[in-house]
């Protein structure tokens, strides 16, 4: 067993699959429908039609890839000796630089900033780099469609007292329930809300962070939410 | 132009949907069944382009609905679905689902002109 949890449970019920499944299908089926565009465009030799095609073909591939390279996480964590997932001090701004950088190309296909308010005095906090940058990246993922004016929010704030670093990704969407996460009823009617935010990115979110010891939740504002994810300060701190 | 809306929580087919159509006809989008009955009763739609699979509130509860006023019964149904499971248009004919599409095999030509072939028909 890897990284920070004992107990990590990565077996999916049934309806968890089902969710899978679906999410998979969704770009998949974007995708058949964007080459028989692109075939169109080649034959009217239409090059808008064309470049744009070959964007939306990418910007599925993409959301593929995240898919599958999180289960492969949850899978590999749980079967394999690797170091990968194991916990370290790692300075907080490190993963949140990353997951932007990681996700530039989906930024930049649909034409969204992500905003950094990242303090000046880095906090170090133990965690493992990989699973920290691949929450982060979820959040930005299911934050894009919702922006504001192009833009959405990251920011990070420490909180001595409870020994912790809170990173947040804030969006502009629809109304959120709080307990999504623990309420079946709560996490269907917040989905069909919002139905650009990936389930199976949340859900995945939600074992990366038992897996580095973490706590995940949400903020409801009046025009939006954030997604936050709060990660134990180091103890490496306490010797400075 | 003849209207249709697009009931679908699938946001990459659906701008895909849109975008193939918003050059004929005039085309409004719900991402749920709540929404798509505010659509329909603020401006009833020639033609309903629904996902079998909705988000939330079935599209089967959006049937019903439907069939509860005279006027949005008689509304035509194109149905899209995904899986193993094909929904039969026997079952569904007396919501007035008109014709069944595959999203996992999907073909651009095909909707395209049964689409053409029903919005003349109305």
């Amino acid at each position: 067993m890897n990284g920070g949890n004992d107990n990590f449970n990565m077996s999916f019920n049934p309806e968890e699959l089902f969710m899978v499944g679906r999410e998979l299908k969704s770009p998949l089926s974007a995708m058949n429908l964007e080459l028989q565009f692109l075939r169109q465009g080649l034959d009217s030799k239409n090059l808008d039609v064309v470049t744009q095609s070959v964007e939306q073909i990418e910007l599925s591939m993409l959301k593929l890839d995240r898919i599958s390279d999180a289960l492969d996480k949850i899978y590999t964590y749980q079967n394999s000796q690797t170091k990968l997932f194991d916990l370290s001090s790692i300075n907080v701004s490190a993963p949140c630089n990353d997951a932007i950088s990681e996700m530039r190309k989906d930024l930049l296909l649909q034409g969204v900033k992500v905003q950094t308010n990242i303090p000046k005095s880095e906090s170090l906090v133990f965690s493992n780099f990989f699973l920290l940058k691949s929450i982060l990246e979820i959040f930005i993922q299911n934050a894009i469609p919702y922006h504001q004016n192009q833009e959405i929010r990251l920011d990070i704030s420490e909180k001595r007292s409870k020994n912790i670093a809170r990173i947040s990704v804030r969006d502009f969407g629809p109304a959120i329930e709080k307990s999504i996460f623990t309420n079946r009823a709560k996490k269907q009617e917040t989905i069909a809300r919002r139905p650009q935010m990936s389930s199976v990115g949340l859900f995945c979110a939600m074992k990366f962070c038992d897996m580095i010891n973490a706590k995940m939740g949400v903020v409801r504002h009046n025009d939006g939410a954030s997604f936050f994810v709060d990660v134990n300060l180091s103890k490496q701190l306490e010797l400075l | 132009m003849r209207k249709i809306l697009v009931v679908e929580s699938d946001m990459l087919f659906a701008k895909k949907i849109i975008k193939n159509l918003e050059n004929e006809y005039q085309i409004q989008l719900a991402d749920n069944a709540v929404i798509a009955m505010q659509k329909i009763d603020e401006s009833t739609p020639d033609l309903l382009i629904i996902n079998y699979s909705l988000n939330g509130v079935s599209a089967t509860v959006l049937f019903h609905e439907l069939q509860s006023y005279l006027d949005l019964a008689k509304i035509k149904i194109f149905l899209l679905y995904s899986g193993l499971e094909m929904p039969k248009i026997s079952d569904l004919k007396y919501y007035g689902v008109v014709k069944i599409f595959n999203k996992d095999a999907f073909s651009l030509k095909r909707f395209n002109s049964e689409i053409k072939a029903e919005t003349e028909k109305a």
